[in-house]
């Protein structure tokens, strides 16, 4: 295998997994590369300057993480957004080449298909079904932030962050100790 | 020795009576210690994991296996009905990849309910004692083995 080299890749088109979606929605399509700025600018203006209802976020492999980030910052600007969120493998297709010459002179080639964790969000502004795996409801606006003792929803699920989080709201200076 | 040999020649040091200390029984224990019964109600039992980068995959999918299986939940008596996974930011990949080898391993019979969310987290204090806060981006990944668990 040392003696490959990989020259491409490509993915497998696989259709959105959300049913009912109107033909001409904004897929994103977030990959390892792109910047956070440029998403978000398109994004938005989407959302704001062409009055679209409803749009699309996805990634595969290293990408997923810049994926959901995306999608939690268009959350927090706009607000009211409803969200469905859809966990699935996708098909990548690297095309490796061999760099030792084959005796007829051509060129030998290798695909491999690899499976990687990809995540698909749907953002919409108009309510969707509660019932379908994956729906998650808007989250109420800035004036209903927990206060101080009342640990927010992602420090339940983290709970250490929440001691963290804590302690230096209290002690900003850190402990003192005598 | 004299004194063991007037017992019968049995009961010395390492005789018939000394032969039970340091042997492990076998078959059932005569009085087999008594569990309290299960509770028949009250919720159902949920596992919450913690997805980190650096346990190795396959132990972290072992565990999620044997915590779904028969008697994973075996604090609570029932068998677990619910998973939950937690990845935050570079585990949100591999947190993905657990609840789909997961779902794989049962050949389709688990749901799988995804949710997104950011945390805060707080880094070290600039010059002039502010804080500056940083999302972090997190999943939580609700892995059922009945239908619908939204």
């Amino acid at each position: 295998m040392e003696n490959f080299r990989k020259v491409r890749t490509s993915e497998e088109e696989s259709p959105l997994p959300f049913p009912d979606l109107p033909p001409d929605v904004v897929e994103m399509k977030v990959k390892e590369g792109s910047k956070i700025r440029n998403l978000m600018n398109f994004a938005m203006a989407q959302m704001e300057l062409k009055g679209r209802r409803q749009i699309v976020f996805s990634g595969c492999g290293r990408a997923v993480t810049k994926t959901i980030t995306c999608v939690e910052i268009m959350k927090r600007k706009l607000g009211g957004l409803h969200q469905v969120t859809k966990v699935r493998y996708k098909t990548l297709l690297e095309v490796w080449e061999n760099q030792d010459p084959l005796p007829g002179g051509r060129a030998q080639n290798l695909t491999v298909h690899k499976n990687v964790p990809s995540i698909c969000i749907l953002l919409s502004r108009d309510p969707l079904d509660p019932n379908q795996t994956g729906y998650q409801p808007p989250e109420p606006r800035h004036g209903m932030e927990p206060q101080l003792g009342q640990p927010s929803s992602s420090c339940l699920f983290f709970p250490h962050r929440m001691f963290r989080s804590l302690l230096s709201r209290r002690c900003p200076q850190g402990l003192e100790l005598g | 020795m004299g004194f063991y040999r007037s017992l019968g020649g049995s009961m010395g040091p390492y005789g018939a009576l000394d032969r039970g200390y340091g042997r492990r029984r076998r078959g059932p224990a005569p009085h087999p210690p008594s569990l309290p019964p299960p509770p028949s109600s009250g919720p159902a039992p949920i596992a919450d994991v913690f997805v980190t980068s650096r346990t190795d995959f396959r132990a972290q999918l072992r565990r999620c296996q044997r915590l779904l299986g028969a008697g994973g939940g075996s604090a609570m008596g029932r068998p677990t009905t619910e998973l939950r996974l937690h990845g935050l930011g570079l585990a949100v990949p591999r947190t993905i990849n657990l609840a789909l080898q997961l779902q794989a391993a049962a050949h389709g019979a688990l749901w799988l309910h995804a949710s997104t969310s950011s945390v805060e987290e707080e880094e070290e204090e600039e010059e002039g004692g502010a804080h500056r806060g940083r999302h972090n981006s997190a999943i939580h990944i609700r892995v059922c083995r009945e239908a619908p668990c939204a």
